[in-house]
């Protein structure tokens, strides 16, 4: 699942993979001056958008 | 061409039924391709498809140019005409029919500059090629197939394809002017018409547009990552006024490996500023990459570049 924070779209499983410790180092510079602890448990934490209801159905 | 007559001595029926084509547009607009891949298929229309949005981007997003429909709009003082056919007189004076006369069309595109004479200028260079008119009323008119099965691309005598630029002036606008021949074998009787309702609803060929090029410089490339700015590539020389390509996202990319044959999950992707996107991909062995768009995201780029991580 893509996840969009910002500028920034994340590949979700790629940044589970990743891990907090690296993804802190990875996007210390591309995130600067952003609370990369906040977004590494959003992205990873991110769910499908449910669909909505037909209506009438 | 001579008269093609094929021999039986077979007169065709001259019944009209209710519920018939009465007559073929100008074009407005054409969608110019090759007349065959060059995986050796032919690029055609079969009457089983259906014509629907998703039909339309495919060939416009289409990876491989041989392959791939680029669309001209808007075309304006069109001329689309066919000059009476050859013949030769007999010594009691009739006249017999030798050859067809050759269709030739004239249109312009205005308000452009000599950066889309470019464009145009490239299909004289790059294998036969053909067009599928584009009508008024959203219809799209090609050539049958012998078994008619299929419709073609009605091809184009590329070597008079040729384009003529106006500069801007008091008076109009810049335009280029567009000229050539159909192809001598092309015959009109075999022009056939998909109607706009024959397509999905909703579609609506006049609507369609061409790729727009995209020139890239790649920057900081790593084993995990790279920056890549984006610019599009038409009429602006200097840094300063060329026009960022922005809003791309990480689905808008396509990343491949090369070297090992394997396309890359991209991590992320982040656009900042414009145009500037930072591109985080798994740790890799030294590789050459290719960044093209994904095809599926018809975000109406076209790149290709080579990337040489270390």
């Amino acid at each position: 699942m893509i996840v969009k924070i910002g500028r920034t779209t994340f590949n979700q499983d790629a940044i589970k993979a990743m891990g907090l410790k690296d993804f802190k180092v990875t996007y210390k510079e591309i995130l600067k001056d952003q609370d990369l602890d906040k977004i590494f448990k959003q992205v990873v934490e991110a769910k499908e958008p449910k669909k909505e209801a037909v209506k009438g159905a | 061409m001579g008269n093609c007559c094929n021999g039986n001595g077979v007169f065709k029926n001259t019944g009209v039924p209710t519920s018939r084509n009465k007559g073929i547009d100008d074009p407005y607009g054409f969608i110019i391709c090759r007349m065959v891949a060059d995986d050796g298929t032919p690029n055609q229309i079969l009457a089983s498809d259906t014509i629907n949005q998703a039909y339309l981007d495919a060939r416009t997003n289409h990876e491989d140019y041989s392959k791939r429909w680029f669309w001209v709009q808007k075309l304006k003082d069109v001329a689309d005409v066919r000059a009476e056919y050859s013949n030769v007189s007999r010594s009691d004076n009739s006249t017999s029919n030798t050859v067809q006369g050759v269709r030739t069309f004239t249109g312009s595109l205005t308000a452009m500059s000599n950066a889309y004479q470019n464009k145009l200028d490239s299909f004289s260079c790059g294998g036969d090629f053909g067009i599928y008119s584009l009508g008024d009323c959203s219809d799209l008119t090609g050539s049958k197939s012998a078994d008619c099965t299929a419709l073609n691309p009605v091809k184009v005598n590329d070597e008079s394809w040729y384009t003529l630029l106006t500069k801007k002036s008091d008076a109009d606008n810049g335009n280029v002017m567009l000229k050539f021949e159909y192809d001598q074998r092309e015959k009109d009787g075999n022009l056939a018409v998909i109607f706009q309702d024959e397509m999905t609803s909703g579609v609506d060929v006049l609507n369609e547009t061409g790729l727009i090029d995209v020139k890239i410089t790649t920057n900081t490339i790593t084993a995990t990552g790279f920056v890549a700015v984006l610019k599009v590539d038409f009429d602006k020389f200097s840094d300063a006024t060329q026009i960022d390509v922005v809003g791309l996202l990480l689905a808008s990319f396509d990343l491949y490996n090369t070297t090992t044959g394997l396309s890359i999950v991209i991590s992320s992707v982040t656009e900042a500023p414009d145009g500037t996107y930072t591109f985080v991909i798994p740790a890799n062995a030294a590789a050459i990459l290719r960044l093209r768009p994904l095809a599926s995201d018809d975000n109406g780029y076209w790149f290709e570049e080579l990337i040489t991580t270390p």
